[in-house]
């Protein structure tokens, strides 16, 4: 599997008055392992939003592979390649674990929810499932579809150290077959995935670079601690 | 195949059995009598497919089932009035325009993005509108009194009777047959996971308001075909068939019979329609007072329908033996 | 000229009205996001109360102050026993009101008869505007009409229960931690709704043949106000009914009403394809 490459250019959105992304130019390399991070209300979910096709950008472009995808509809970006998952697990409740992955995508249904731990459950309902498993379930719906794109918006939040650490394993294993942005602000994850890290801060990039030269930024630090 | 699905399949193939058995033992006006409460059952199917399979209730399919019944009508008493192929005509017309007005309504609203209780109102005035088109354009639609002579179904010869009868058996359960094996796999998942999560969905890469609209248009070419055939049966049309209190009336069927399942809208068509004689006896103001009540009922006691209704009873009377057991 | 002129009070007449059942329509919408469709229903119980009080010998004008009397108490009474247990599902509350409407219409025609009951405007006499003779009935009524919507604008504005109803349409839950009594908001809104629908009713009677389901179409064309003009908003509820009312008198000049009709019908919903949030969102 090649490609996957996401470069944004200049990319910016406001509401109303509010500007939530300014001037946000990054690239995202094909096959490697990429996290976003910066407090709250930094623009890292606007700028997850615009990339998958929930918000259209006020201002400049979102390339895939080179080709423009910005203000395209939801579906047509999941069509191009691109998967996602979102910060509140969401799953489809009426449906089993094995349904879920019937509609996501025509994979290998076994192979992925051995990957995930979920062939226990293949034939639960989604809705009744514990909230860690219902983390995996996500997961394992943008796996299945062979996306060239997965992005995950705090695909941690909720679990225990041990899954946690489950799931940088499981992205890291990902690297060279498909590109991974993770958006989070849980430091022992991106720890965890010790990759390239962009930071966002008051809708701007701020910084990028490997995760321990970004721990070590005094700048960062600042914008964690609420000094800057 | 599942167990449920078993189930399902011994219960359809029960009451097509009964319905294939009654002619022999049922007078000539039972039999058209049924034959009438068979295509509002096809009407009822075609509101279940919607309503049950993508949780978006329609208040306005008799629409759909007015456009096929006047469109048959007008066509071969205005259009084509005499000629052999006046039925054809009219039955490719009435599905047609409810086919037509499915897909121009369906597609500004779906695609517009509204779901919900705005869609419900939506179709609901859609009704209102339809009616007040067949009531006011009385030069085509003959106004109040509606339109008197509508010919029987002729494909070649003319259908009536006990052959009237058997068709109609066949196309209903034709259609239930066929919807029932055509949502089993793939596309049944996908339109029940848009009821759950319509932007997830979407994320997956489905283009969720085109599967809307399929099931939207397919469902008023159902409710077509059904308005379409009963004039036939009839010989009339009557601004009633286009009327918002069949619009409610359908929502009833389906609700008896349990929604989702298509042969419960079936089941529950024929139930409501025997109930309906008993109380319509009473006076005039009883049916609709029923209706109402009917529907405080619904919503208070059993949002679900009925059969869960009587699942959940049956579950915990079952309960309640086994634990005093214990 | 004389045409226009007509042309333009008739829209205004019936602009007036759909203002008036529509604001209620939109507030509740916009409060509780549920609709009510037993609205229309008071309506006709505006007209019957204005016919019950003619019949025994009172006026016009003592209708007028009756009629939202009985509507608010009725809407409090429907809001306790019914809307507020249903605040959550939507659809249930469709169904439900629905079922309510079937039940007072039936319940109006075992009071009063099925056959059309009469009324009587205030005064017959007709005036001289712009050079066209008009009803000055009609003319009361647009002027009554907006003086209405003006002292509503007032209350939404000026009183701590239109701040109270603003602020739950923007956000109940901030409202709530504010110490805003959200039920007690929600009850009073649709109370008020139910009035204005009522004196809404008690308005149109004498221009309209009084029925227990002349109702419904009201409740129809209010909907498709809020639906264009955007629900919860004074000024959507303006709008909507401008381009409801006035289109459907503008057209009903030349094509038969029910075309008319029609075509308002299909024009919002076009317009809803592309201003989803209607033309004055909240």
């Amino acid at each position: 599997m090649t490609g996957g490459e996401l470069r944004t250019e200049g990319l910016g959105r406001r509401f109303g008055g509010l500007v939530a992304v300014e001037d946000v130019s990054v690239t995202f390399a094909a096959g490697e392992v990429s996290c976003v991070i910066g407090p709250n209300g930094a623009g890292k979910s606007t700028l997850l939003n615009m990339i998958c096709g929930a918000i259209a950008p006020s201002a400049g472009r979102i390339l895939f592979d080179g080709k423009p995808v910005e203000g395209l509809s939801r579906h047509a970006i999941a069509r191009a390649g691109i998967a996602r998952k979102f910060q509140v697990p969401s799953v489809f409740g009426s449906l089993t674990v094995a349904e879920n992955l019937a509609v996501a995508g025509g994979g290998d249904a076994e192979a992925v929810m051995a990957r995930t731990g979920l062939a226990a459950e293949r034939d639960t309902r989604a809705d009744v499932l514990a909230h860690g498993k219902k983390q995996w379930l996500e997961i394992a719906m943008g796996l299945i579809r062979r996306p060239r794109l997965l992005l995950l918006d705090e695909p941690t939040a909720g679990l225990s150290p041990e899954e946690t650490q489950a799931v940088a394993d499981l992205l890291l294993s990902l690297r060279g077959t498909c590109t991974v942005v993770v958006i989070d602000h849980d430091m022992h994850f991106v720890r965890a995935l010790s990759a390239r890290t962009v930071v966002m801060h008051q809708g701007r990039l701020v910084a990028e670079g490997d995760f321990s030269a970004i721990e070590r930024d005094p700048m960062v630090r600042d914008i964690y601690l609420g000094r800057a | 195949m599942t167990q449920r699905e078993k189930t399902w399949l011994f219960i359809t193939l029960a009451i097509l059995a009964a319905l294939a058995l009654y002619p022999a033992f049922g007078s000539y006006s039972g039999v058209s009598g049924l034959r009438d409460i068979l295509l509002f059952a096809l009407f009822a199917v075609s509101l279940d497919l919607f309503w049950g399979r993508t949780g978006i209730l329609s208040f306005g399919h008799a629409t759909f089932f007015g456009a096929g019944a006047y469109g048959m009508a007008v066509m071969t008493i205005h259009l084509a009035p005499g000629a052999a192929w006046s039925s054809l005509a009219g039955l490719a017309f009435g599905v047609g325009l409810a086919g037509v007005i499915a897909l121009a309504v369906g597609y500004f609203v779906i695609f517009g993005g509204v779901r919900g209780a705005y869609f419900t109102i939506v179709t609901l005035a859609l009704t209102l509108i339809a009616q007040q088109i067949a009531i006011g354009w009385s030069s085509v639609t003959g106004g109040d009194a509606g339109l008197i002579g509508v010919p029987p179904l002729t494909l070649g010869l003319s259908i009536t009777g006990k052959v009237f009868y058997y068709l109609v058996v066949a196309v209903l359960f034709g259609i239930v047959l066929a919807l029932w094996a055509g949502l089993r796999g793939q596309r049944g998942l996908v339109l029940r996971a848009i009821e759950d999560d319509e932007r997830k969905a979407q994320t997956l890469g489905y283009n969720t308001p085109l599967h809307l609209l399929a099931v939207f248009v397919l469902s008023g070419l159902i409710a077509g075909l059904a308005g379409a055939l009963y004039v036939t049966g009839t010989g009339f049309v009557a601004p009633d068939m286009i009327a918002l209190l069949l619009s409610t009336e359908v929502i009833m069927w389906v609700a008896v019979g349990g929604r989702g399942s298509l042969i419960g809208a079936v089941a529950g068509t024929m139930i409501v329609w025997r109930l309906q004689q008993e109380v319509s006896t009473l006076s005039a103001s009883a049916w609709p007072l029923f209706i109402g009540a009917f529907f405080l009922a619904m919503v208070f006691f059993f949002p679900d329908g009925l059969p869960a209704a009587a699942q959940k009873l049956w579950t915990r009377w079952k309960g309640v033996k086994e634990g005093g057991a214990a | 000229m004389p045409d226009i002129v007509s042309l333009s009070l008739n829209a205004l007449t019936l602009m007036s009205i759909l203002m008036l059942v529509a604001l209620g329509l939109a507030i509740i919408y916009g409060l509780m996001g549920i609709i009510n469709l037993s609205h229309g229903e008071f309506v006709t119980i505006g007209a019957y109360t204005l016919f019950t009080v003619q019949a025994a010998g009172g006026s016009f004008w003592l209708a007028l102050v009756v009629a939202p009397v009985v509507g608010y108490l009725l809407g409090t009474v429907l809001e306790i026993t019914v809307i507020r247990r249903l605040y959550d599902r939507p659809i249930s509350t469709i169904l439900a009101t629905w079922g309510l409407s079937l039940i007072l219409q039936q319940a109006i025609i075992l009071a009063y008869g099925a056959a059309p009951r009469p009324v009587t405007a205030p005064f017959e006499a007709s005036v001289q505007v712009l050079g066209i003779t008009y009803p000055a009935y009609r003319l009361f009524l647009i002027v009554f009409a907006f003086a209405v919507m003006a002292g509503c604008v007032l209350v939404f504005r000026k009183t701590p229960f239109g701040l109270d109803v603003r602020a739950v349409i923007q956000n109940a839950g901030m409202a709530r931690a504010l110490g805003v009594n959200a039920e007690r908001v929600y009850r009073r809104a649709f109370a008020s709704g139910a009035a204005l629908a009522a004196l809404a009713g008690v308005l149109i009677a004498p221009l309209v043949a009084v029925t227990a389901l002349m109702g419904v179409n009201y409740l129809a064309r209010s909907f498709f106000v809020v639906l264009v003009g955007g629900a919860g908003s004074i000024p959507g509820v303006v709008a909507g009914s401008a381009f409801v009312g006035g289109l459907e008198s503008l057209l009903s000049t030349t094509v038969p009403i029910t075309v008319a009709q029609a075509s308002v019908l299909i024009l919002a919903v076009v317009i809803v394809r592309f201003r989803p949030q209607g033309l004055v969102p909240a």
